[in-house]
């Protein structure tokens, strides 16, 4: 783990003065607005995933196949990582168009998965198939790593399909307009329904960084699909080709993303924390660079090419979306044009770029972070054995009041200062929903359910505790007090957390009518690595996963982990 | 399921919560744990109210830093992190230090997790004094597993204090843990009273929505 405050890594040559660059503090980085305008970066779980792909050079085979001429069946793709073969197992069978819908209620797909330790047998495949099939209906052990399941995009898979099997590559632009021949609708790990916990999963040293499993899923799933288009088309005509290197890469995994992954920043403190701190550390060491190298300044302006394409290509329906995304692109353009009248400083030329942004949009800030970091690999990529942290949360009942109201005042500060008899900041509530059990969001003056809301209401139990704390001596023990006030426990543990744990905590109301869910959506799956964030409401977005990331065939090949921004290819012949 | 059975029977957060990790704690040692629970919930298939239950301070008694409770083992649920925190607010064995005093008719599994998490999070040791012998939360667990005697009904008094230890314990691997049918179905219905039904804005607005998933 590391520890908030200032780094002087040895980045810098003896005779140029020595700078002190302090982190960005919580109160700046942990805002909702500021969390919604993440991108992904090398830190990223997917790119941490690729690098150690493309590091150990990881071979995808078929190990079992049994599909109709439909593409109906089985396929299992194996690859060895850390030394320890891991198989996807996927299962697909006809579905009703009736049927096909992406909600998180379906109960039937177009196709199956789970990611299994080792080779499978015909036992284990045969053993499965049903289980898989029902998802979270099944049953499962402990050799079971991962679950999910995916739809095809229709059009796009039988256009693929029929192009491939005339000869032809696909239309273009139909490709490059949907981006993916599948999209998931759930991916569950960690012990859910009987499958591998954590704690099995941390033993294993390739999936020690968070989501490994999670994200090797993805990365298996996008090979399927590509395969199982190819195959069809094979069965469909002698003639048939494979699709276009180019084009397989552009290829992801689509997925859409609702309220079921917001909570999980708020109930993880310790582990949110060592994310972040991850990412400002890597911030930090990268402004503390002294000199750029000559392969840095190309690298840079390879990027900032890259990037414009991408903003470029950023296109969605979303209105708030795309005014962001105009402004971006105005201030990316403005930021190009200063590099021409007013080159780097040739001495901390990163911590120079850092501040050309300080005055731009959250946007355009956090789209230079992730700039940054991708441009010091060397000081950045040992942060990923960072991102896990093993602590939980706990008391330490010997503190006093008075130290306790201290802690409040340094980090929450911000909860004392909203009016709570305004009725707008606290008009949502989090509540779990009887239909789906996953979190949604409620209106509490309008919708019952209120008594029985997810414990987010950080500003009301701070202002209760503060209240309480008035009446008592500063030097008594909370021991003490909590047994006179039992209903602030669970906030005096949060605060003590905190304050070890600095980037732990939201620091916004979480359950005012204002607050937008996506915000935290966004910030865990810029971590995840995903990109071109495509809202469908404040409530839920559209991603591609692994768009333009390396294919098996690619890291066979050597490539490297150099994706960030991904932009469309040419067309294809 | 543990945390949301708690919640919907009635319980705070913060009980919930640590119930789960007792239950992560006792279970490897103690098969019978959560069925234990499951039976402790039933007490309260009754309780109706907006506020969440928590410990009542009126049924501790304090003598300077020793801490007295007299409790049904079923109750001991609400009492369970109170009596941890109470214990861990100590620096070291010595005269002065906090202790608990517990007079119950039998020790329950679920408490016994509970301490279990403490020492493993404090890095502490708890000794359990009971009829001049002396035991750790895990040994307890296990001579109740050996003896199935948990529920002898005699009331008992269980003495409680805290010291350092020089060897870390460690949260056992999670394992499958087991549950009779009656159980299950107990903790199943209590997890379902925490779920609140879907709104239909809610429902409009949710991740798919509106789409057309034939696309």
């Amino acid at each position: 783990m590391i520890e908030t405050g200032t780094d002087t890594m040895g980045h810098m040559p003896r005779d140029l003065p020595e700078i002190k660059v302090e982190m960005r503090p919580a109160s700046t980085v942990m805002r909702l607005s500021r969390l919604g305008a993440f991108f992904p970066h090398r830190l990223s779980f997917m790119r941490i995933l690729m690098r150690r792909l493309c590091a150990e050079k990881s071979e995808v085979r078929i190990t079992s196949q049994s599909l109709d001429h439909n593409g109906y069946g089985h396929m299992v793709l194996t690859l060895n990582v850390g030394g320890m073969d891991v198989s996807l197992i996927a299962f697909s069978r006809a579905l009703d168009a009736a049927d096909r819908t992406d909600r998180v209620i379906a109960t039937k797909w177009d196709a199956s998965f789970c990611l299994f330790e080792g080779i499978p047998s015909q036992q284990d495949i045969d053993g499965l198939a049903d289980h898989v099939s029902q998802q979270e209906a099944g049953r499962y052990s402990e050799k079971v790593l991962c679950l999910s399941r995916a739809n095809k995009s229709v059009r796009l898979f039988a256009h693929v399909v029929e192009a491939l099997a005339a000869g032809k590559q696909p239309d273009h632009d139909m490709l490059i307009g949907t981006g993916y021949l599948m999209r998931t609708t759930a991916v569950y790990g960690n012990g859910k329904f009987g499958i591998a916990d954590r704690g099995v999963i941390s033993g294993y040293e390739a999936f020690q960084p968070p989501f490994q499993i999670e994200m090797l899923a993805v990365f298996l799933i996008r090979e399927y699909s590509v395969l199982l288009a190819e195959w069809c088309a094979s069965e469909t005509s002698s003639e048939a080709i494979k699709l276009a290197p180019a084009y397989r890469r552009y290829l992801g995994i689509g997925n859409s993303t609702g309220l079921g992954m917001a909570p999980f920043l708020v109930n993880h403190p310790c582990l949110v924390h060592s994310w972040m701190m991850v990412r400002e550390t890597a911030l930090m060491r990268c402004r503390q660079v002294a000199k750029m190298t000559a392969a840095q300044q190309r690298e840079f302006e390879r990027l900032l090419t890259r990037i414009k394409t991408h903003l470029q290509e950023w296109q969605v329906e979303d209105q708030d979306q795309t005014r962001r995304t105009q402004h971006l692109r105005g201030e990316f353009d403005s930021f190009l044009a200063g590099l021409h009248t007013k080159p780097l400083a040739e001495t901390y030329p990163l911590e120079d770029i850092y501040g050309r942004v300080a005055g731009c949009s959250e946007d355009m800030q956090e789209l230079m972070v992730s700039i940054l970091i991708e441009l010091c690999a060397d000081e950045v990529d040992g942060l990923a054995h960072c991102l896990s942290n093993p602590f939980e949360p706990r008391l330490d009942t010997a503190m006093t009041v008075a130290e306790l109201a201290a802690l409040i005042d340094t980090h929450y500060g911000w909860a004392l200062e909203i009016d709570l008899d305004a009725a707008e900041n606290e008009a949502q509530f989090w509540y779990v929903s009887a239909e789906k059990l996953e979190p949604r969001l409620g209106l509490r003056f309008d919708e019952p359910g209120a008594d029985k809301e997810m414990p987010f209401h950080m500003v009301r139990y701070i202002q209760h505790l503060s209240a309480h704390i008035q009446h008592v001596d500063g030097d008594m023990s909370l021991a003490r007090f909590m047994l006179k006030y039992p209903q602030t426990r669970f906030i005096i543990r949060r605060i003590q957390t905190i304050s070890r744990f600095v980037y732990g905590e939201i620091r916004d109301n979480l359950v005012a009518g204002t607050t937008r869910p996506i915000d935290l959506l966004r910030c865990k799956l810029s971590f995840f690595g995903a990109s071109k964030f495509d809202p469908k409401s404040d409530r839920w977005t559209r991603v591609t996963l692994f768009q333009g990331a390396p294919t098996p065939a690619d890291i066979i090949s050597g490539s490297e982990d150099d994706w960030l921004f991904a932009t469309s290819p040419p067309p294809q012949s | 399921m543990t945390r949301k059975a708690m919640l919907g029977c009635g319980f705070a957060h913060d009980i919930a919560e640590d119930t789960g990790w007792a239950m992560v704690m006792a279970s490897p040692y103690q098969q019978g744990a959560l069925s234990q629970l499951a039976s402790y919930l039933s007490n309260y298939t009754d309780y109706h109210s907006e506020a969440p239950m928590r410990p009542d301070s009126s049924r501790i008694m304090l003598d300077g830093n020793q801490l007295y409770l007299d409790a049904q083992p079923h109750e001991m649920l609400v009492f369970n992190g109170m009596i941890c925190d109470w214990l861990t607010a100590s620096e070291g064995v010595n005269s002065d230090a906090p202790a608990v005093t517990l007079r119950l008719s039998y020790m329950p599994f679920v408490f016994l997790g509970h301490l279990l998490w403490a020492e493993c999070q404090y890095q502490k040791q708890i000794e359990i004094g009971h009829n001049g012998h002396y035991f750790s939360p895990k040994e307890m667990l296990e001579a109740l597993a050996d003896s199935h005697n948990d529920r002898c009904g005699e009331l008992g008094e269980y003495r409680l204090k805290i010291k350092s230890r020089a060897e870390a314990p460690t949260s056992p691997k999670a394992e499958s843990i087991e549950i009779d049918e009656t159980g299950w179905h107990i903790l199943s219905e209590f997890a379902a009273r925490s779920y609140v039904p879907e709104s239909d804005a809610s429902r409009l607005a949710g991740a798919g929505a509106g789409l057309t998933d034939n696309d």
